[in-house]
């Protein structure tokens, strides 16, 4: 008998159509040959393949579809692209029903400690769609940590010049807390984001 | 359980879980250890703002079996200066990434704790963030007890150049002294930057003139040490540096 790994990647594969256990087999012991940098690959490819697939292809919305539902809302306003840094945020934000533009999912923040810089997230992709669509503003909702904050600014600077309208969600004071308690950092977010009254 | 009370800088922060975080920090008094916040990713949690990247705070931390659990703590300082820039940004947490790496956990590391402290510090008013990022260097690997030997070549002695540093024995080699394939040059102006950085630390850093080509050869310096010592390769921030271009 196989250890159980090498068991478990036969069982694994058996699963692909017209693989029976000989093939399985086969296939497993030949992966196993092959240097680790190239089984991660494999790995990954199958992996990515899969997660691609379930997003749309224009936002990076969570979707079954080429296009997600929000996107494909012909009542939608297509000239405010909201950016937020995971498709579980857009879940979020539609939770309040009030927002009636579409999305742009960026799959991170900037991190170096994490190695992720802009090529490592959906920019590109939010550039392209600017240039092509008549798009009057873009909302910056990335998550008000060091990374989100990091992003937003990286993203206005690239943004602002095309002539779009850049925003940042405002954050600031929790709703329900007494001033007093609130960070310096929280307090020195609220003021920056301060309004007309 | 034993309840510490100490400094610490935020080194890494990854989300865990539901809403929880796994905060790497570099403390005072136990060195580098990794403590689990639980909820600390919601919007009401009042420690949210404390355990983010870069920064300094006092921390009350419980010590379980495998991993500390953070119970409460006060912001000191928060770097808000490194977060607006991706140049400082990327060498800050270059430097957090350093600390992680290579420091063992647990164990206590007050001058690395001081140096990085110095080091942000010093991020945050400099002019040129790579003067900063090399001195940090230096005196990481000193402490480290890497501390790079720059009088004269290894072998023979000599004090005439141009000289190789020959990351295997941590020192210099001249031209005329055989050299293993992994050396490479080091110019004299780069042999004499390492040698101020490594005795005066950040003090009057702001006079001090690096090129480019001598900050890349410090860095060189400091990375192959770093691989060869200790086997750290790959430094995610430092790549990160490279794509945008510091
Ligand atoms: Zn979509
Ligand atoms: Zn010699």
């Amino acid at each position: 008998m196989y250890p159980e790994a090498i068991a478990r990647l036969i069982e694994a594969l058996q699963k692909l159509p017209g693989v029976g256990p000989k093939t399985a087999q086969r296939l497993a012991l030949f992966i196993l040959s092959l240097p680790r940098e190239e089984v991660v690959k494999m790995a990954r490819a199958i992996v990515e393949a899969k997660d691609k697939t379930h997003y749309c292809r224009v936002c990076g919305n969570f979707s079954e579809k080429d296009l997600c539902s929000i996107c494909l809302d012909k009542r939608r306003d297509a000239a405010v692209i909201c950016v937020v840094q995971d498709a579980r945020d857009i879940i979020a934000l539609e939770r309040m029903r009030d927002y009636r533009g579409l999305y742009h999912v960026l799959g991170g923040a900037i991190s170096p400690i994490d190695g992720i810089g802009p090529d490592q997230l959906r920019i590109r992709e939010l550039l392209e769609r600017l240039q092509k669509s008549k798009v009057k503003e873009v909302i910056l909702a990335t998550n008000p940590t060091v990374e989100g904050e990091a992003t937003a600014l990286y993203l206005a600077k690239i943004i602002k010049p095309l002539g779009v309208r850049v925003t940042r969600l405002a954050h600031g004071l929790p709703v329900g807390a007494d001033l007093e308690y609130a960070d310096e950092v929280t307090l020195l977010r609220a003021l920056e984001g301060r309004r007309e009254l | 359980m034993k309840e510490i009370r100490t400094y610490g800088l935020v080194l890494h922060v990854r989300s865990f879980g539901e809403a929880d975080k796994l905060v790497t920090l570099l403390t005072q008094e136990t060195g580098k250890i990794t403590a689990v916040a639980k909820g600390s990713r919601k919007t009401k949690s009042k420690f949210s703002a404390l355990l983010e990247s870069l920064t300094l705070g006092k921390f009350l931390l419980l010590r379980g079996k495998t991993m500390y659990t953070f119970i409460q703590g006060e912001l000191i300082k928060p770097y808000t200066k490194l977060h607006f820039d991706l140049e400082r940004l990327g060498y800050a947490q270059y430097f957090c990434e350093l600390c992680e790496r290579c420091l063992p956990e647990g164990e206590p590391a007050e001058q690395f704790f001081s140096l990085l402290v110095t080091a942000l510090e010093a991020l945050e008013q400099d002019s040129c963030p790579a003067r900063v990022a090399r001195c940090f260097e230096m005196g990481f690997l000193d402490l480290l007890g890497l501390r790079p030997a720059l009088d004269g070549c290894l072998l023979c002695g000599s004090q005439a150049g141009p000289f190789y540093f020959d990351p295997s024995q941590g020192g210099l080699l001249c031209a005329n002294c055989p050299r293993p394939a992994e050396s490479f040059p080091v110019g004299a102006a780069t042999i004499a930057i390492m040698k101020r950085f490594l005795a005066l630390g950040f003090t009057k850093l702001s006079v001090c003139h690096l090129s480019p080509e001598a900050s890349e050869q410090i860095q060189q310096v400091s990375t192959k040490l770093l691989e060869y010592a200790l086997g750290v390769v790959n430094l995610k921030s430092l790549r990160f540096l490279q794509q945008v271009n510091f």
